[in-house]
């Protein structure tokens, strides 16, 4: 007899928590993805598809769904590979042994000289920053690339160098002092 | 009287407890560091010294550098303007000497960073050509805007040591300035150049200070003075005799001549945190800013020379100058009878906040008040933090220095942020009682820039995201709009289609046909009609030349066109090869001739041929091994 | 009335869920790391834990008890007690996904939380009634939350202390959290 009971408890409890756990998952359904958004805060923004997607938003998107490895942002470096990690709550992966260092930042140059303005590369950047129409020179807005290599590839007479920004009295920044007396020992 | 028992009572018990000497003053904390002031204060001041080489640095201020206005070879005059002033905050830089410009180049300038940036190089000749009344004045401003156009003009800027654009802090309206308060609390160790300039120049600084308060409608001018300068209180008195100035004697402390300090101590309300002074309704100004004021008003002179200290304990004869901008440092300090011999980097501003420079042939600039030449001495090994908290005590903003460390030194830079970091003002006084000689305001130097790097970045990651989504959206746009054409096009031709078997049908005439050639046939008759209707349409909106292109792309197969761009492609590539060795055969080789007779054979004749696609192949090489060629003899010629 | 300022004295401090009766020390380690974290985590344990107090308290008074099915109070109370959790969970997705997104796993985990079970289990051992199964279940959580609390900040110092090299990370942590104990030791006898 009490078997049956203990049984017939637990099947109502089990129905009822099951139908209070399905009335929550209706009543606080979370319309599009949070964490893809909050992904592509932290990435890079460079747009370079070094990811093997077509940008930073649908990387973003990949990583939120689970679909994505953490390790694919080579401009971000090691630094966002651990932060998406700990977004996600996943194992960080080692990068490729090359972008491990977040890559100091580069500007793209055209040599105006040999440029024979074929239009590929303002076909290829991501955020509209090479300027020029067809045969044309092209130049870029230095302001705005974000030196994502994409416009390197294709230019069909390897006229774009990608160049470090120089330090000057604007962007040079106190060095960090030693640390003081780090004590290993 | 009563202030002076007070003080006295406080001299005494300091003997017993040094730190007593914090009860003189309002704001928190400060440091008694050692002043030796006196070195350089017991000289007379120094007569003029031309050097052979006037440097100018196009930044001498904060904001942009200015554009230089003239070029090397050409001869200027005594004041001169040789770089007018960029859009926004900037300041223009006057010749202090007539010369020849000799070069306008990348010097090192007198900063941290010890960068190089473009400065202008005078040759000073021994003629002494002077423009007078540079500036053009007829008669002192009297309007608000007129005389900020003057202060632009004359390039004159905060001289205490920030170095901003004097102009740019003043008010556009009257009435804004509350409490006009003149800095002659010049708190950092060994400088003594205000002090000489109030001794020598009271006057002036008197009268630019109540023309700025008759300008501005100034409810109250105080002008504060350390009291270890009884000299240059004694001669301010004098010159503020029967004027509304009140002169105020305030306690020797570092860093008493910094603007939140000397405000909190001569009004006692604190310049809240992220503020600007002129936010509570208060100016300040530099007293040799305020004698530069006179000579622009007055004379209509720009600011070409200021007051230096030459001093240190590696000097013999430590002085005070009124040096032009552009002299060299190493030349002052020569004069000065270095001992032991200068082989040691020379400090810019007192032991507090200055920095060594990066060579000793800098040039003096507008903020340079101090020259400092300190024999290197054994420096005690930063240790570990002990934690006794004497740094907050000294910190004279009331921040946390030990949690600001700790967190910069973490890299916790949000927490820095929270702990008010920003509102440092980098005296050195937390560095300074440390007993672990930490290098403090290092750390927080640092961690301000990193904070603004990161914010920059941000902006700039935001930027890029919405070009980006900007580029997205148009391709989406163009590719929408194409497929709308497509659709129209294909809706056209459905109709034409439906039109046409009928057509077909009275004139071929089949009646026993399967229904497989019946389609074949409708297709025909399709294709046919989307021709027609094509060739229609070129011909009524396009030229006529372009619908001969378009009839045989239409006819061919898909994949002859595809074949057509790529030849074009490669006859661009070609082309641009072409260039590349032109550029390269200065004298040209046979070799780069038929190379070149190749190239163009090729950009004549973009057929589909095998062998021409051979040929382009090997101009491709060649010309790709000469632009390696190229870059190579040009890496070398410029070693 | 002193009655319930007793027990929740005594589950705070005396009797501390983590520190004296070392339950829950999985979130104890894992979340401790920042603050902010640490609090979320005390506040959705809080939650969690007063909740599930009662509501197993109620299953066993009204439910197992009248039917003699004491011997299946582990089961019942864990089904509860996952319901809660699960149920708060999506609460908090909706409402704060910036929380949902610093607790995470540790969010699910709280199911598996022994303090959790044990407070549960302690209600019907100790022979609570309604309101003091309440108190207790929300005593323990604001020891737990208290402890948490102390210990992220002292996490996030450390870590930016001069730890010598084989004492950093878990190693000193797990030093703090034993002294921790230890001074947590000194309430004994408070109540």
């Amino acid at each position: 007899m009490s078997m049956f009971a203990g049984i017939l408890i637990f099947l109502g409890l089990a129905l009822a928590f099951g139908l209070l756990l399905g009335y929550a998952a209706v009543r606080f359904r979370i319309e599009g993805n949070p964490l893809a958004e909050i992904i592509d805060k932290k990435l890079p923004q460079t747009q370079c598809g070094q990811c093997g997607y077509p940008g930073c938003k649908p990387y973003a998107e990949a990583l939120a769904k689970g679909e994505a490895e953490v390790n694919l942002c080579i401009p971000g470096g090691e630094p966002t590979m651990i932060e998406i990690a700990e977004i996600l709550q996943v194992e960080p992966k080692p990068m490729q042994a090359e972008a491990t260092e977040p890559k100091p930042k580069m500007l793209a140059v055209i040599d105006e000289d040999i440029c024979i303005g074929c239009v590929l590369c303002i076909k290829a950047c991501p955020v509209d920053a090479i300027i020029g129409t067809t045969k044309m020179m092209h130049t870029v807005i230095e302001k705005e690339c974000t030196g994502c290599e994409l416009c390197v590839p294709v230019c069909p007479v390897d006229c774009i160098d990608m160049v470090m920004e120089k330090p000057n009295l604007k962007n040079w920044k106190w060095p960090e002092p030693k640390a003081a007396a780090e004590r290993t020992e | 009287m009563n202030i002076r028992l007070h003080q006295k009572l406080i001299n005494l018990i300091a003997s017993i407890y040094p730190m007593a000497k914090r009860w003189l003053h309002q704001f928190h904390g400060g440091v008694f560091p050692k002043y030796n002031k006196s070195l350089s204060l017991r000289q007379p001041l120094r007569t003029s010294y031309v050097p052979k080489q006037l440097i100018l640095p196009l930044q001498q201020h904060m904001g942009e550098a200015a554009l230089p206005c003239v070029e090397v070879g050409e001869q200027v005059k005594k004041f001169q303007m040789i770089a007018q002033p960029a859009k926004g905050l900037s300041a223009p830089v006057h010749a202090p000497a007539s010369g020849k410009i000799i070069a306008i180049e990348q010097r090192i300038l007198p900063h941290a960073s010890g960068l190089a940036e473009p400065c202008i190089v005078i040759e000073p000749d021994a003629k002494q050509d002077a423009i007078e009344n540079a500036l053009g004045i007829t008669h002192k401003p009297k309007t608000i805007a007129e005389f900020k156009q003057l202060l632009l003009n004359a390039g004159i800027v905060g001289m205490g040591g920030a170095g901003f654009p004097t102009f740019a802090k003043l008010p556009d309206q009257p009435k804004k300035i509350k409490h006009l308060i003149i800095n002659g609390a010049e708190c950092e160790p060994f400088i003594t150049c205000d002090d000489l300039l109030m001794q020598t120049h009271a006057p002036e600084i008197v009268r630019a200070a109540l023309f700025v308060a008759e300008l501005f409608d100034v409810e109250q001018v105080i002008c504060g003075i350390e009291t270890n300068k009884p000299q240059a209180i004694e001669a301010m008195r004098q010159a503020c005799e029967d004027t509304r100035i009140r002169l105020e004697e305030v306690a020797t402390v570092y860093p008493m001549g910094g603007q939140k300090q000397l405000t909190q101590e001569l009004i006692g309300v604190e310049i809240p945190s992220q503020l600007h002074s002129i936010d509570i309704g208060v100016v300040m100004m530099n007293v040799a800013t305020l004698r530069a004021i006179t000579q622009a008003i007055e004379l209509g002179q720009p600011l070409i020379s200021r007051f230096v200290t030459v001093s240190g304990m590696g000097l013999k004869k430590p002085y005070n100058i009124e040096a032009l901008l552009g002299t060299p440092f190493n030349e002052l300090v020569e004069l000065a009878q270095p001992e032991p011999k200068l082989n040691y980097p020379l400090l810019m501003g007192g032991p507090m906040m200055g920095f060594a420079v990066a060579h000793n042939d800098v040039p003096v600039i507008k903020t340079t008040n101090c020259i400092l030449a300190n024999p290197p001495e054994t420096s005690d090994e930063p240790m570990a933090c002990i934690r006794c908290g004497e740094c907050a005590e000294a910190c004279p903003v009331s921040l946390l220095p030990q949690q600001l460390y700790w967190h910069a030194r973490a890299h916790e830079y949000d927490k820095t942020e929270q702990l008010k970091l920003f509102d440092c003002i980098e005296c050195g006084c937390c560095s300074f009682v440390c007993p672990s000689h930490i290098p403090l305001v290092q750390y927080y130097r640092h961690a301000k820039a990193e904070i603004r790097e990161i914010k920059q970045q941000a902006k700039l990651t935001e930027i890029a995201k919405q070009r980006f989504d900007a580029r997205e959206a148009r391709l989406e746009r163009d590719k929408h709009e194409r497929e709308a054409k497509l659709a129209a096009k294909k809706a056209a031709v459905k109709q034409q289609a439906a039109d046409a078997p009928k057509v077909e049908k009275t004139a071929a005439d089949a009646p026993k046909l399967s229904a497989r050639e019946k389609a074949i046939q409708a297709a025909k008759a399709r294709q046919k009609a989307s021709q027609t209707t094509a060739n229609e349409k070129d011909a009524t909106a396009k030229k006529a030349s372009r619908k001969d292109n378009s009839k045989p792309a239409e006819t061919a197969p898909a994949q002859s066109a595809n074949d057509k761009r790529q030849a074009a492609m490669q006859a661009a590539k070609a082309r641009a090869a072409a260039l590349k060795a032109q550029k390269t055969a200065s004298t040209e080789t046979p070799a780069n001739l038929t190379e070149q007779a190749q190239a163009s054979s090729v950009e004549d004749t973009p057929s589909n041929s095998a062998s021409a696609e051979d040929k382009r192949k090997a101009a491709m090489d060649a010309a790709k091994a000469k632009a390696a060629e190229r870059k190579k003899r040009q890496q070398e010629s410029s070693q | 009335m002193t009655d319930y300022v007793i027990i929740l004295i005594s589950t705070v401090l005396v009797n501390n869920f983590v520190l004296v009766k070392f339950l829950g020390l999985c979130p104890f380690m894992g979340v401790s790391k920042k603050l902010d974290a640490a609090l979320g985590m005390g506040l959705a344990t809080t939650f969690v834990l007063t909740l599930s107090s009662v509501m197993s308290y109620l299953l066993y008074t009204y439910l197992l008890a009248p039917f003699e099915l004491e011997y299946l109070k582990t089961i019942g109370f864990i089904l509860s007690i996952a319901a809660v959790v699960g149920f708060t969970e999506m609460a908090i997705h909706k409402s704060s996904p910036a929380l949902y997104q610093v607790l995470g796993i540790y969010l699910p985990l709280i199911t598996t939380n022994c303090a959790v079970l044990g407070v549960a289990l302690l209600n019907i051992g100790e022979d609570h009634n309604f309101i003091e199964s309440a108190f207790y279940g929300f005593g323990a959580a604001i020891g737990f939350t208290m402890v948490m609390v102390l210990f992220a900040s002292i996490r996030e110092r450390v870590d930016a202390g001069d730890v010598p090299m084989p004492f950093k990370g878990a190693p000193i942590a797990l030093i703090t959290a034993g002294l921790m104990s230890l001074a947590f030791m000194g309430f004994g006898g408070l109540v």
